[in-house]
């Protein structure tokens, strides 16, 4: 180890207290020499540090030891009791900036540790299982904590972010129109959409790519996940669900749902739209908009995939071609028993126009234009980490508080350093 | 040794078949070892370069910067005309009947409004009747109808849907045959064109009443109760007019063809329209032959049967006359856009272009930026 350990090991005579600041006060000095540094202490001297003494200057070891910890890169507590164990992680969920916390353990003695963390895994060990009963996640050896961690927690991560956006998204673009249809029907709720499309829309044209794209999406393949631990800050701090992501997919829905209205507004200030002179009713207004939304948060959803299998394609053009095929069905004939045929046809009508046809491409183009061009703009990050996979992240200048990374490199890096 | 071995086993997690502490067979939890359960599909990564994304603003702005000129080409050599004949000021020749309206009156008002076409409108012209802010989209109109009845259907007929209230009964309780607001208030207006030429003598002007409506509309949508369409006085039996008509909807055209629910005036009127401000198609003046104009350069008049209050919502009435091309009516809306998002896309292109050529060069030789 190229670091300094600092041992704590408590010694009868001298206090908890100056010890915890003189060595606090060293690593200070120290940490700008741009050195890492391990601490090492024992169960005994934690009890004294973590325990409330009717000693007055007690309350402050804590936080003085809690401000070693942070300061160095790893730190060692042996013999520790369980309840300690669980201490020391409420200690660090507590501290400044709440970090999420994992823990991971295999024995009986870990389970209050592994409660008391957000996540807490337990690995089935020669211990027994009550480690992995009382566990989020378990996992048979410690090695699987890599792939557990920066493949599926990462992945997962963003599948789940992305479909949670995605959901507010789509149906924000749903309803604005609707909303805005209001101002022009008299205040009176007229829906814009057909009720058997109001009915279908979140169940059967749109829910099925969402569904494929949060069970398969690789945004970065697994391999590479592996290979670069550091991917995985891309992640930290909820990143995909603060309010910079949230505004801007809003954005885009208001945008969206805005552009698809007035764009079929405007082009039915004269609704004679066919070639024969005919006029389109307000049932082919809410068509041609209920046609260019289905398509344009379909295709969102595809210029958002990057990891297309025979799944993603399937779900994705056979959303649209089912939307397309149950137009037809639902206008193509006069049903018994139903006292409105609000849609008879109107669907192969608005297709026979091609004024209808002109706009709707029109405004899935753009429509998706923001997308394209984040896509096009964001493409040298992306385009440089898939093909430049061994990154030489260990090297260059690091801060101190980056300097936990490259002890993660090596736990996970060195087969030899897991414990079973 | 032995805790080793057992230690192997069990961390591994290999379970299948491995019979547990009561003799039966333990099902193993392992996940299959398929490519979809192991995250292992085979799949395509767009790689997204600039070699493909930047001809495709090239592309897409070359496609549609032609299309948006001929949209807007197109929409500028459409003619159209209209004439507002609502009446409101007083020196406007209709200002009488819009004042003097009452339901019972058995003459009909009419008035003459003479106006002149600049330009000869070639090939087929379509004749339009435009309202403005009648709203044919309000909720409860909307709903306001029996398709069913308007189908054919018997039943239906003696028994229209509760959403015709209050249009659903008549007086002495007969059903209304068309029930609905929408049905009750039907445009009624008629309309007449006459050329007037230098001399001053007057031709009326061919109108056609064929063909205004949506053929599945006339077709499939709208049928006559009954098996013959000859006598719909005695289909019609055990029903009532609605209630703002002078006429039963089995009078409202001599032809057999045109009478009834099918009559096509009446279905035009049934396609509820999307805006406050609409128009819809009321008659076709078919061309002659392709020499002459179909209507020419010179003075033309409109003879209107007044009939159709507007004054008490503050709508408008108004005529329009207008030729039709690939694209439907006169509106420039389309080809502007078009223009617009195809310069934009070639611009945008054009940007991108510059930016990859001064720092693509570079960024593929730099380190990963973080």
């Amino acid at each position: 180890m190229d670091s300094n350990s600092v041992p704590g090991h408590h010694t009868p005579t001298a206090s908890p207290g100056s010890y915890c600041t003189h060595t606090f006060l060293s690593i200070q000095s120290w940490a700008t020499a741009n050195q890492e540094y391990g601490f090492i202490i024992d169960g005994a001297t934690l009890s004294l540090v973590l325990n409330p003494s009717p000693d007055a200057n007690s309350s402050r070891y804590k936080s003085l030891f809690l401000q070693i910890c942070q300061n160095c890169c790893a730190v060692l507590c042996c013999r520790m009791a369980p309840l300690q164990k669980a201490q020391i992680v409420r200690m660090v969920k507590n501290s400044k900036g709440s970090p999420i916390t994992l823990s991971i353990g295999d024995g009986a003695n870990d389970v209050s540790m592994i409660l008391e963390a957000h996540v807490g895994i337990g690995i089935k060990g020669k211990e027994g299982r009550q480690a992995v009963r009382n566990s989020d996640y378990a996992i048979p050896k410690l090695k699987h904590l890599k792939k557990l961690l920066l493949a599926h927690g990462h992945l997962y991560y963003v599948r789940i972010a992305h479909l949670v956006q995605y959901f507010f998204y789509k149906n924000l673009c749903f309803i604005l129109p609707q909303f805005l249809y209001q101002f022009f029907c008299g205040y009176s709720q007229q829906p814009l959409y057909d009720a058997a499309y109001l009915t279908m829309y979140n169940i059967c044209f749109t829910s099925m790519p969402i569904l494929a794209y949060s069970l398969l999406e690789q945004h970065i393949c697994i391999e590479v996940l592996m290979d670069n631990a550091t991917l995985y800050r891309e992640v930290a701090k909820n990143a995909m669900l603060r309010w910079g992501p949230f505004v801007y997919w809003t954005i885009l829905g208001v945008f969206q749902g805005l552009l698809f209205f007035f764009g079929v507004r405007y082009l039915f200030s004269n609704p004679a739209l066919q070639d024969n002179g005919q006029v389109f009713g307000n049932w082919s207004y809410g068509t041609i908009v209920f046609t260019v939304l289905v398509f344009t948060v379909t295709l969102k959803l595809a210029l958002d995939t990057r990891h297309w299998t025979w799944i993603n394609h399937f779900v994705i053009w056979g959303s649209l071609a089912f939307y397309v095929f149950f137009s037809f069905f639902w206008g193509g004939i006069i049903w018994p028993f139903l006292r409105q045929q609000r849609l008879y046809f109107v669907f192969a009508n608005m297709l026979s126009s091609v004024s209808a046809w002109l706009v709707i491409i029109l405004l899935i183009l753009l429509s998706l234009l923001p997308d394209i061009l984040l896509l096009v703009f964001r493409k040298p990050k992306s385009h440089a980490q898939q093909k430049k996979p061994r990154s030489p992240a260990a090297g260059g200048p690091q801060s101190p508080q980056a300097s936990a990374r490259p002890l993660l490199m090596r736990t996970f890096s060195d087969e030899s350093n897991t414990v079973i | 040794m032995m805790a080793s071995s057992y230690n192997a086993k069990e961390e591994d997690g290999h379970h299948s078949g491995a019979s547990g502490p009561c003799g039966a067979a333990v099902k193993s939890k392992k996940p299959d070892n398929t490519a979809f359960k192991q995250q292992r599909l085979p799949a395509w990564q767009p790689i997204l370069t600039a070699g493909t994304v930047l001809p495709a603003f090239f592309v897409i702005g070359l496609i549609f910067i032609p299309i948006g000129i001929g949209l807007y080409v197109t929409s500028n050599n459409i003619k159209e005309f209209e004439i507002d004949y609502t009446g409101i000021d007083m020196s406007s020749p209709c200002f009488n009947c819009s004042q003097n309206f009452s339901w019972n009156s058995t003459r009909p008002c009419k008035c003459s409004l003479p106006f002149s076409l600049d330009q000869p409108f070639e090939s087929n012209v379509f004749m339009y009747y435009g309202l403005s802010n009648f709203y044919q989209n309000h909720r409860r109109y909307v709903k306001s109808r029996d398709d069913s009845q308007l189908n054919g259907d018997t039943f239906s007929l003696t028994h229209p849907s509760k959403e015709c209230e209050p249009y659903r009964t008549g007086s002495d309780n007969k059903p209304i045959a068309p029930c609905g607001a929408i049905a009750n208030s039907m445009f009624n207006d008629t309309l007449e064109l006459y050329y007037v030429d230098p001399n001053g003598t007057r031709t009326q002007i061919e109108l056609a009443k064929k063909g205004i409506a949506w053929w599945t509309d006339k077709h499939v949508k709208f049928r006559n109760p009954g098996s013959n369409n000859s006598n719909l006085t005695a289909s019609f039996k055990g029903t009532t007019k609605p209630v703002n008509w002078n006429k039963p909807v089995y009078e409202l055209d001599s032809e057999a063809e045109n009478n009834g629910f099918i009559n096509e005036d009446f279905i035009v009127w049934m396609r509820t329209a999307a805006l406050p401000t609409f128009r819809k198609l009321y008659r076709i003046i078919q061309r002659k032959n392709s020499m002459t104009p179909t209507l020419p350069r010179g003075n033309y008049t409109l003879e209107v049967t007044y009939n159709y209050p507007v004054r008490s919502f503050e709508g408008r009435k108004r005529v329009i006359l207008s030729t039709i091309s690939w694209m439907g009516g006169k509106n420039p809306f389309l080809g502007i856009a078009y223009i617009t998002v195809g310069s934009v896309c070639f611009f945008l292109g054009v940007v991108l272009l510059i930016i990859h050529h001064k720092y693509g060069n570079r960024s593929n030789n730099s380190d990963i930026p973080n």
